[in-house]
């Protein structure tokens, strides 16, 4: 009966599988072994399978230098039998042995938003997204040179590839990771996820700065657009490790809120630290545009000294409550 | 016999009237008034150290000492944490306690069972310009000095009325009284702006409050009356801003009211000359050079009015509107005041129609004061919208006024600023 045997590293992945049909194999870093193995710490000839009549396979030690284990920590002496789907080691080289009849995993279906996640990866979808976010960071650029001198124009779009291979650093850091937990790398799928993110919130802000504008900074819209990001950081995290982790679906999801959430929590926290200090300063909104961008109707004078009645109802009211607060402790 | 002690009495007269004996005569003064001076401490309960030091002067009225209430003001507002001590010239320390206070003129009055031979008369005529006065007081801790210095007058530009002293006032000084040569009080050291560069707290303001506390028989160191002295004080200073015709100047593509009031005094700055800067900036700020002193942390009584107009020929709308954005996005109080003091802003936004249908983006922000009732500090701020390539902020702070001054400000200031 035949025989599997698989190569494993140290994190146990397979790194090779060899099927044997012989009764005996010879294991060693020796070319005449029927297994070459390539570990430093392997004897030339370090052991030997064998199978017995009964058809148990044993691994036999060659007298190695380092030992062989079916046990971790104790060297086997002579000979020890080795049952299907077990791991052994030649010093620290692990192996996994199997029968040729060892049941293996049912098939799995392709996963269809994995799929779909890697689309992302294809070199069209790549181009539009680097062009978009590049369109982006030209017209922030764009708005922002008045206030520098014409001839830094140049200057400022030698920083865009710096700012691409910034962004790149991620997926790339996720495509290592998948190639180390012998997955695939999917680097493009990656890029094209998280430019496509950089892309989104860019528009988000666009989007609320002109919202705001028009709704005289209400402060439900700033919470919204804090869920918004926290959202898109929270859906790109889940999609990064989708392709990046095999873990199941819902753990890659809790994964990927709770990073968002410390995301979050962080950018709360150092606004509670600095409310101390912002208390004392006006909280309002700036954002300016042109009329054309404004969608609201305007005050006249009259109303404007009507709602400005609220605002000292609003803080008497304040100054009250504190007050009250005050006295009760 | 008779006729030497008549002669020592007449050599001494002359020295006195010699106006040409300055040292002599600043040396006679220190010598007959140093019994009536006295240091003013703030000591902290706790602890029992000094928190603050000034200085302080016992007038020819029962039990009284007069210093600043910039002073004592630790002692006024937390006298669970805070109690006063004098130390006269023997170094014997007493008790005082603040009988009333006038905030708007910085005056404490202190009764006091120190009782020296000498007290100091208050003289409510003024000095002519560039008599010689001398100043009292015990400057950083160091002993009781004397500095002879020249009368200049009352402060031209200032609202909070202060006598210009050209002699130095440092300080630890603060509350000691400053005299002329005859020893009649003139004012009261408060504050020094460098450089033999002195202010005083003129002696009307003292007379005033002596007279109010007579009459009231009662103590007025409480934040009812402080708030009330405030009050009053406002609605005396926005009286004639209110009632004044404002007058317009040109600037930029609108008209904004020029110096409304003498001690609203106003500077400006461009760089329309400036070639290379896409933006041409125009700017005028409006502010008043004095303020009322309420805590170390916390000042009011000011009003402050910024003007800038900009131009972006050559900029698109979009790129005009960036920059635009950013010179309106720091607008701050005017005077300091801590999260004690105040309650935090609160803001509105509103795009605001006005009567000859130009529109801009208003920004109106409000704090109350928690210890003061009826006061507020009022941040405004216009941006014009109707241009694509120019823009005209108009922006005012003012500081410890009552709503209904707000609203009436706001309104006046609004009618004065407009697009054409």
């Amino acid at each position: 009966m035949a025989i599997m045997i698989e190569v494993l590293n140290k994190q146990h992945k397979v790194i090779e599988r060899h099927k044997f049909s012989s009764a005996r194999i010879a294991l060693g870093r020796a070319f005449d072994n029927d297994l070459v193995l390539f570990d430093k710490h392997v004897s030339p000839h370090h052991a030997e399978l064998v199978q017995a009549e009964d058809g148990v396979w044993h691994l036999h030690d060659l007298s190695s230098l380092n030992g062989s284990f079916t046990e971790p920590g104790k060297p086997i002496d002579g000979t020890s039998a080795v049952s299907s789907g077990e791991l052994c080691w030649l010093g620290e080289q692990a192996l996994r042995v199997f029968d040729e009849s060892h049941p293996v995993a049912p098939a799995q279906p392709y996963n269809r938003i994995e799929q779909r996640l890697a689309k992302f990866g294809h070199w069209a979808v790549v181009s539009v997204l680097v062009l978009l976010v590049l369109l982006l960071e030209v017209f922030s650029l764009w708005l922002e040179v008045p206030k520098q001198e014409r001839n830094e124009w140049s200057r400022l779009l030698v920083g865009l590839p710096l700012m691409l291979l910034v962004m790149s650093l991620w997926p790339a850091a996720l495509a290592v990771w998948a190639r180390i937990n012998q997955h695939e790398a999917r680097f493009f799928a990656q890029l094209g996820i998280t430019l496509a993110c950089v892309g989104a919130w860019s528009l988000i802000d666009g989007l609320f700065s002109v919202l705001n504008f028009s709704a005289n900074g209400a402060g439900l819209l700033s919470w919204l657009q804090e869920g918004m990001h926290w959202l898109l950081l929270v859906g790109t995290l889940s999609a990064n490790f989708y392709l990046a982790l095999q873990i199941t679906t819902l753990r890659k999801i809790l994964f990927a809120a709770t990073i968002g959430l410390v995301f979050m929590l962080q950018s709360l926290d150092t606004g509670f630290l600095m409310n101390e200090y912002r208390r004392m300063m006006p909280q309002y909104d700036s954002s300016l545009m042109p009329l054309s961008f404004y969608f609201n109707d305007p005050v006249t004078q009259g109303e404007f000294e009507q709602n400005s009645i609220e605002l000292f109802k609003q803080v008497d009211e304040m100054r009250l409550e504190e007050a009250k607060e005050e006295k009760e402790q | 016999m008779r006729n030497w002690w008549f002669a020592t009495i007449l050599v001494g007269l002359q020295l006195v009237i010699s106006t040409s004996a300055r040292a002599d005569s600043a040396e006679q003064l220190f010598a007959r008034y140093e019994p009536a001076l006295l240091q003013v401490r703030v000591l902290e309960q706790a602890s029992g150290a000094k928190a603050a030091i000034g200085s302080g002067f016992v007038i020819d009225q029962p039990n009284l000492l007069v210093t600043n209430y910039h002073v004592v003001s630790d002692a006024v507002l937390f006298p669970a944490k805070y109690r006063l001590e004098y130390l006269d010239n023997q170094q014997q320390k007493g008790e005082l306690k603040v009988l009333a206070v006038d905030v708007v003129n910085d005056l404490a009055l202190l009764q006091t069972d120190y009782q020296p031979e000498q007290r100091f008369h208050l003289e409510i005529k003024s000095p002519a310009q560039g008599a010689t006065i001398y100043s009292l007081g015990n400057p950083h801790d160091l002993g009781m000095i004397v500095v002879p210095g020249t009368y200049n007058g009352l402060q031209k530009f200032g609202y909070y009325p202060r006598i210009h002293f050209t002699g130095a006032v440092n300080s630890g000084m603060s509350g000691g009284p400053v005299v002329d040569s005859a020893g009649n009080i003139v004012g009261v050291n408060v504050a020094s702006a460098g450089n033999q560069l002195g202010f005083l707290v003129p002696v009307k303001a003292l007379s005033e409050l002596l007279a109010r506390a007579a009459e009231q028989k009662q103590l007025s160191n409480d934040q009812q009356s402080i708030a009330k002295q405030l009050q009053e004080s406002q609605a005396k200073m926005f009286e004639p801003i209110l009632a004044a015709t404002w007058q317009l100047k040109e600037f930029g593509i609108g008209k904004i009211p020029d110096e409304v009031v003498p001690f609203v005094r106003c500077w400006g700055e461009s760089n329309v000359e400036k070639e290379r800067e896409a933006l041409k900036q125009v700017q005028a700020f409006c502010s008043q050079s004095d303020e009322i002193f309420l805590s170390n942390q916390f000042t009011t009584g000011r009003i402050e009015m910024q003007f800038e107009w900009l131009e972006g020929k050559e900029l698109h709308p979009l790129q005009f509107f960036n920059l635009y954005q950013q010179n309106i996005s720091h607008i701050n109080a005017d005077n300091q005041a801590g999260k004690e003091d105040v309650t935090p802003f609160e803001c509105q936004h509103k795009v605001l129609q006005q009567s000859n249908q130009q529109h801009a983006k208003t920004i109106y922000c409000v704090r109350a004061y928690r210890q003061y009732e009826g006061l507020y500090d009022v941040i405004y701020l216009a941006a014009a919208l109707d241009q694509q390539q120019s823009g005209l902020i108009s922006h005012y702070t003012l500081s410890g006024v009552s709503q209904d001054i707000a609203q009436r400000f706001n309104r006046k200031f609004t009618e004065a600023v407009l697009w054409q």
